[in-house]
């Protein structure tokens, strides 16, 4: 499933960021996102904005449309 | 009569300074003077 | 002297450090990007200098405050590092920190935010991570400065070199970095293996370098064909991806052996705020509530009753003194004349102001040490990416309410050039605090009672006008597909009173100075020009040289409701310092202090005029240092021409709408 598809305050696994933009991809492994980390999707903002999202208590912020390329697994 | 040559002298003096110094600042848009200068884009100081 | 460079990931505490391994004083927030430029100073122990450099992630440069720091590994000698990292991020700061130790230079690590990883769970064995990695590890408290004295210690004239760190890639990449190593210039005064490994990863500064070197063709090649080789026999899709997943492994095994996790599930104040500050729908109203209240304060509740205390006390008592001073000390007409009517109301008339800045600039200070920038941006990306920036941009915006000069600069930690463009072009029409004198002394004279909302609308005006222009360049002359937007969000917390403080005073203190030097200089050369005329000195102000040089422009301004002498000259002036605006208009109107003026104005401007004088001056040219500093930040001279003129006709076009509008309304 889709990062954007996880309902509020849901974690799951990251298995796949090759569709993700490159440069997007860079700052996201600069950030310490790769496959295999765990992430929260906390909020997503209205009118398609941006979610917030954490990853080992650090949140940041991502467009929605760029969330929408990473592939998740939820935990169960 | 003193007084008001030297204290004319004085402010004009200054006046000329201050602005023709505020000009070349401003126009190398910040500080000029830095140790480190060879790769320095801007000039240092991020805060005037 | 050793030159000790400070690096670490952003947002980690790099410039409290500084400022108490160095005793000076640099600005400080709660967001990426603070520092977008090497700053220098000397340290306590005085072994030497200190360079804070921008945050970065990786040596690898995304955006171009980045750049500088790749540049500064390249081109500049230094002789250590202290490597900053946050513990309780400690992962991906580590990422950056084999790239240090690759640099064969001897590297200091300071353990910043212990407490914070402690109350997330996070424990490090700063002993066994020193052993491990070969380097010390010191644990440091950046804001309160507790453990520096430990860093000054181990700063001494023999730092250790400790090469012993290697960290091997593979056979595949080994094998390159030989290759590579083989065909680097015999005397590059940079690490080989370090260069080679940046130049596989793809680091683009250090690729530039070598082959500014020489011919870099062979290099390519070697790049290119061990890229194919990785992809074919690895899991990785190329070079850097591999080199990164072999350094994750590396930390991974590192944090096994030295850090404990344990899990902490407490909801944190941050997550609490968090609720409301980023909430669906009262994100933006919040953040515009936020901004009213500041205005609130600056100028209904706090900043006009100071102002008017300072007021009365230089139009008073200080202006006696100084007619009795002069008098006694027997000076001619001309210099009382030059020291009242000149210094005491041009510069009077701007000091006046400074309780409503220094206010504002408190206000600004405490939201962004508290880290409500990163979400204002965050909130306000969505309304950004319509017009064809990304929410990053607000941030320059809201400094750029400071002063432009440092909101233009601090466009570099957007990673996009044609955002990074946009953002330098645009930021110069956020309303400084130069440019608060000028309404202070308009709303105070025609809408004593709505002063904040008035200048909330100016402010307001700025950003939309600005919003607006970027939907139109970004769909004409900076047209472009790609955006993109990640922010870090920092936890909140408490600004300390003492850092605020500082920050406060560090932001107006170039108001003060200016006001001793270039207004002082801009108001005698101003008076002097109203005391002269073709027909000699002491002349009638109207045929003095000013109200010439003011008159050649008053025609044009006619439509714009202030088409006098005055205004024209008060204007041309403000593009040295827009303060001066108000400067000239004291001395015009030969008053020696606001309140007066406030008076006088009301016989030459109309309510409905003096908001459209505000707004040109909101909008109508860059000063003289954001007009340098955009041609130095945007690296051309058509641009800089173009943010002068499309500003200039901006702003005459809007207050023509705006009074002409008003007449037919019948305002």
């Amino acid at each position: 499933m889709l990062l954007t598809q996880l309902n509020k305050g849901e974690r799951a696994t990251i298995i796949d960021l090759s569709l993700v933009n490159e440069s997007v991809r860079r700052r996201l492994l600069d950030l310490g996102i790769s496959e295999g980390s765990q992430v929260c999707l906390q909020c997503k903002l209205p009118f398609k904005g941006p979610c917030m999202v954490e990853n080992c208590g650090q949140s940041l912020g991502i467009r929605l449309q760029d969330a929408s390329y990473i592939k998740v697994e939820k935990k169960c | 009569m003193i007084f008001n040559i030297v204290s004319g002298a004085l402010i004009f003096g200054y006046a000329g300074w201050a602005v023709f110094r505020h000009i070349k600042k401003s126009k190398q848009g910040k500080c000029a003077a830095c140790s480190l200068a060879k790769n320095c884009e801007t000039k240092c100081d991020s805060v005037s | 002297m050793l030159n000790i460079a400070l690096i670490g990931n952003p947002n980690t505490g790099k410039t409290s450090l500084f400022n108490n391994l160095t005793g000076t004083y640099q600005y400080v927030g709660n967001w990426s990007g603070v520092t977008v430029e090497k700053k220098v100073g000397i340290i306590k122990n005085k072994k030497g200098n200190l360079i804070d450099l921008p945050g970065v992630y990786s040596l690898s440069p995304l955006s171009k405050d980045e750049a500088v720091v790749s540049n500064f590994f390249v081109t500049e000698t230094f002789d250590g590092m202290i490597n900053i990292v946050d513990a309780s991020q400690i992962e991906r700061n580590l990422l950056l920190t084999l790239q240090l130790l690759e640099f064969e230079k001897p590297v200091i690590i300071g353990l910043n935010m212990t407490d914070v990883a402690k109350r997330r769970g996070i424990t490090i064995n700063e002993q066994l991570l020193s052993e491990k990695l070969g380097v010390p590890v010191v644990p440091v408290i950046a804001r309160s400065g507790k453990g520096t004295a430990t860093i000054n210690d181990l700063l001494t004239d023999d730092l250790k070199v400790d090469a012993s760190f290697t960290l091997k890639y593979g056979p595949i990449i080994e094998e390159s970095i030989n290759q590579i190593i083989h065909l680097l210039p015999a005397n590059l005064s940079i690490p080989k293996r370090w260069t080679a490994i940046q130049l596989l990863e793809g680091n683009a500064e250090v690729r530039k370098y070598i082959r500014s070197l020489g011919d870099g063709a062979g290099i390519d090649s070697i790049i290119q064909a061990t890229n194919e080789q990785i992809a074919d026999e690895t899991a990785a899709s190329n070079t850097s991806k591999w080199i990164y997943s072999v350094r994750k492994a590396f930390i991974e095994e590192l944090i096994q052996s030295s850090v404990v996790t344990e899990e902490s599930e407490n909801k944190s104040l941050t997550d609490k705020i968090d609720k409301i500050a980023t909430h669906p729908f009262l994100g933006i109203p919040i953040f515009l509530a936020t901004m009213f209240l500041m205005f609130k304060l600056t100028f209904d509740w706090l900043g006009i009753p100071l102002s008017d205390i300072l007021d009365g006390f230089i139009s008073g008592s200080l202006t006696t003194w100084l007619t009795n001073g002069l008098n006694t000390a027997g000076a001619s007409d001309f210099i009382k004349a030059v020291v009242l009517d000149g210094i005491v109301a041009g510069v009077g008339g701007v000091l006046v102001f400074v309780p409503q800045i220094f206010i504002l600039f408190l206000l600004i200070s405490f939201l962004e040490d508290s880290g409500y920038m990163a979400r204002a941006a965050l909130v306000m990306d969505r309304t950004m990416e319509m017009v064809g920036l990304n929410g990053k941009a607000f941030i320059p915006m809201i400094i750029g309410f400071g002063c432009n000069v440092p909101g233009v600069m601090a466009a570099r930690t957007i990673e996009t050039p044609r955002e990074r463009m946009l953002t330098i072009l645009l930021t110069p029409l956020m309303s400084c605090s130069a440019r608060l004198p000028v309404y202070a002394l308009f709303v105070g004279a025609f809408f004593a009672k709505y002063q904040a909302l008035v200048v909330f609308s100016l402010y307001v005006l700025g950003i939309v006008v600005a919003l607006t222009l970027a939907k139109i360049f970004s769909s004409t002359i900076l047209k472009g597909e790609f955006s993109m937007f990640i922010v870090e969000l920092p936890p909140y917390r408490m600004p300390q009173g003492k850092a605020l403080l500082r920050s406060t005073w560090d932001k107006g203190k170039g108001f003060i100075k200016k006001a001793g030097t270039f207004i002082f200089g801009g108001s005698v050369l101003i008076w002097l020009l109203s005391y002269s005329g073709p027909a000699g000195f002491d002349v009638p102000m109207d045929d003095s040289f000013l109200a010439m040089i003011g008159n050649v422009l008053a025609p044009i301004l006619a439509p714009l409701g202030f088409g006098t002498w005055q205004a024209g000259a008060s204007l041309i002036t403000g593009f040295l310092a827009k303060e001066v605006v108000v400067s000239a208009m004291n001395i015009i109107y030969h008053v020696p202090n606001a309140d007066s003026l406030q008076g006088l104005l009301s016989n030459e401007f109309s309510a409905l005029s003096a908001f459209s004088f505000m707004v040109f001056v909101l909008l109508y040219v860059p000063c003289l240092a954001t007009v340098a500093t955009i041609r130095k930040e945007a690296g051309s001279v058509k641009w800089t021409w173009f943010s002068v003129v499309y500003a200039l006709v901006i702003a005459y076009v809007l207050s023509l709408v705006i009074y002409q509008g008003g007449k037919l309304l019948g305002y």
